[in-house]
């Protein structure tokens, strides 16, 4: 009676467990009732994706020059303009437009996106045109994305005066961003530029000779020949500034602003690290421009999740044909005991907001073939040996005997659960919660009903 | 002697694979070929269906595909795989005919995006790294754990059989001009993982 109880227990816990993983737990929010366990995250590929043309910008500048050849800004007032030659220069001339450098543009995109951790896209270039497709995932992030990809990233220290280039991309080594809480009235965030040894004697010169130290007991006075120098990123001066100090050490950092609350530190955050992957990354050599941008459907919407399930099915219809034909009522243990792991996988990839997407799929073929492997190595002892301290034993002796195959799942599984692109990030975190489903649903449903039933007492 | 042809026939499909890939490249499904995107943003109501007829009427012989934009369902997006300048005109043109709210060319209400084929080497970048450091951390962990089988059978047999399955399927992918889509990129992945496995049951085998 007692062996029959605990069976009975174990096949209601497995249907509950299904049923909440696949069906869900209501509650009542007000008047309607809402499912509490999380809804399936699926991945660009199931839902909508962003597809985007990027053209060559074809703007024009417009640069005047004095009698002398040098270039001014602007005409001053009251000059004669014969004295001054203007020229139209295309923002991307002809020269520039080669498959070098359209491949340049399209690897420096693709890093881009990389630094952003943009985890779904796919980048797609036209050699002839210099035309380039980008598809990212659709969401809130995908039109800030779509900007930063459009970004020369041009940086430049220059006298402010007359725009001597002083220090430029070339110079320095790494870019990052730090923050500091000094003073207690908030967070300050900035950029930290380390130089390399040429751009360190370069920094070392010009804080000497843009250096002012100035007399706190003086009164503090505007001097408009003060030299100073211009820090431009992106072709927008950040700030124009002196040296308090001589710099040594070739270390430079740039204050973006102090943060009081948690969504301004988080604008700088951004703000920063987007001026530093501009900086440590070479500079796009073509100007581009979104000019169209549109949603469509992922590639498997509509009816491919239907196959991809029934896949799933058939899989694990195969396995319950193999193992009932095979071991009869161990076999049918064993099958409701592949359903319970499946549950429960199924479960934690929604309760930690998984992704899915057609490897996850992949993930639970491996993980259903992998549990028919360990199931078939366990019923065979068990028919070499059906009393009930052998079946107590070969529950767990069957998974230490394979533990190099379990070992080489979870490497597998970890390894790809630590790469940052969708698609390998995805089918590493389910693998690794189905081999902890399979090791859940084993040693206790599977075990369970399996001495019960081998329980002669 | 039959282990021999076996070994034999796999190496000339593995051969025949190598030389099919390098030399015709591998077949893209129609979504990672060169395609032509053409969004339609409707202000009135329509029926796919009809255009899907006028798709088939002017593109005639073409691969295509259409679907709603999303799902407001306000608009279509046509991909075909050839459209000729002349074609997307008399689409147009047909479009115009067909409804009150497209008043003439120039009003924007459709769009042509020409998307370059994807390279095969881009769809399977992404997994370069992760299989890399996977394999040489099993094949490491075999190495360790069957020490006593000797390099040979601990190292170099794991090892041949991995790239043995995986060379078998990708050269039948290539023989046989199987488009390479988002399913064989995953069914690659999945063979790839199997074979992680069967090496590890094998070595263990010998091992015993």
């Amino acid at each position: 009676m007692e062996k029959k109880l605990k069976i009975i227990l174990c096949v209601v816990l497995i249907i509950l467990i299904a049923l909440i993983s696949f069906v869900g737990v209501y509650s009542k929010d007000v008047a309607f009732f809402k499912n509490i366990i999380p809804s399936y995250s699926l991945s660009s590929e199931f839902s909508g994706k962003r597809v985007s043309r990027f053209k060559i910008y074809e703007g024009e500048s417009e640069k005047i020059y004095d009698k002398d050849g040098n270039e001014v800004d602007s005409i001053p007032e009251g000059a004669n303009e014969e004295d001054y030659r203007k020229e139209t220069i295309k923002e991307n001339p002809d020269e520039i437009r080669t498959v070098e450098n359209y491949k340049k543009v399209k690897e420096i995109a693709t890093r881009r996106l990389k630094t952003l951790g943009v985890a779904d896209y796919k980048i797609r270039l036209n050699e002839t045109t210099g035309e380039i497709a980008v598809e990212l995932e659709d969401n809130e992030n995908t039109d800030t994305i779509l900007q930063d990809l459009q970004c020369k990233g041009d940086f430049s220290i220059t006298d402010s005066q007359d725009g001597t280039l002083l220090l430029s991309k070339s110079d320095v080594k790494k870019a990052s961003v730090i923050y500091t809480n000094a003073d207690g009235t908030g967070i300050t965030v900035y950029i930290d530029l380390k130089f390399n040894k040429e751009g360190t004697e370069k920094l070392a010169q010009i804080s000497k000779d843009y250096l002012h130290v100035h007399d706190e007991n003086e009164e503090e006075e505007v001097d408009e020949n003060l030299k100073k120098v211009t820090l431009t990123i992106e072709s927008s001066e950040m700030l124009t500034t002196y040296f308090g100090e001589e710099i040594t050490n070739g270390e430079l950092t740039i204050s973006l602003g102090t943060a009081t609350d948690s969504d301004s530190l988080q604008e700088y955050l951004e703000q920063g690290n987007f001026y530093a992957m501009l900086i440590n990354d070479e500079d796009m050599p073509i100007k581009y421009t979104v000019d169209y941008s549109e949603v469509t459907k992922g590639n498997l919407e509509g009816n491919a999740v239907y196959y991809i399930i029934g896949t799933i099915l058939v899989i694990f219809v195969v396995a319950a044909i193999y193992l009932i034909a095979r071991y009869k009522l161990d076999g049918l243990v064993g099958i409701l005991s592949m359903g319970a792991f499946i549950s429960i996988l199924l479960l934690l990839v929604r309760w930690t907001n998984t992704e899915i997407s057609l490897n996850s799929v992949v993930a639970i073929a491996i993980l259903i073939i992998l549990d028919l492997y360990l199931m078939t190595k366990l019923f065979n002892k068990i028919k070499a040996d059906s009393n009930y301290e052998a079946v107590r034993k070969s529950t767990v002796k069957t998974y230490l005997e394979n533990i190099e195959i379990i070992i080489v799942a979870i490497i597998i599984a970890i390894v790809f659960t630590f790469m940052r692109e969708e698609a390998s990030f995805s089918f590493g975190m389910t693998l690794f919660y189905g081999i902890i489903s399979i090791g859940v649903a084993n040693l206790t449903f599977l075990r369970t009903m399996l001495l019960a039933k081998y329980n002669d007492k | 002697m039959k282990n021999k042809v076996i070994i034999a026939v796999l190496a000339l499909v593995i051969i025949a694979g190598v030389v099919m890939a390098v030399v015709f490249g591998f077949n893209k499904s129609f979504e990672y070929s060169y395609t032509n995107k053409i969004f339609i943003k409707f202000t009135e109501n329509f029926e796919i269906a009809d255009v899907e007829e006028m798709v088939k009427e002017v593109f005639q012989d073409a691969k295509y595909k259409v679907e709603y934009m999303d799902e407001f369902e306000d608009g279509v997006v046509v991909t075909t795989n050839t459209a000729s300048d002349e074609q997307i005109s008399s689409f147009e043109d047909k479009l115009i005919e067909k409804y009150e709210k497209f008043t003439d060319k120039n009003s924007g209400f459709m769009e042509v995006i020409h998307v370059p084929p994807v390279r095969t080497i881009d769809l399977v970048e992404v997994f370069v790294k992760p299989v890399i450091i996977v394999t040489a951390i099993v094949i490491i962990f075999l190495a360790i754990v069957f020490r006593k089988l000797g390099f040979v059978k601990a190292v170099c047999l794991p090892i041949a059989l991995i790239l043995g399955i995986n060379a078998i399927f990708v050269s039948v992918i290539a023989i046989f001009r199987i488009p390479v889509s988002d399913y064989i990129v995953s069914l690659t992945m999945f063979v790839y993982v199997l074979s992680l496995i069967v090496a590890t049951i094998y070595t263990k085998r010998l091992a015993k």
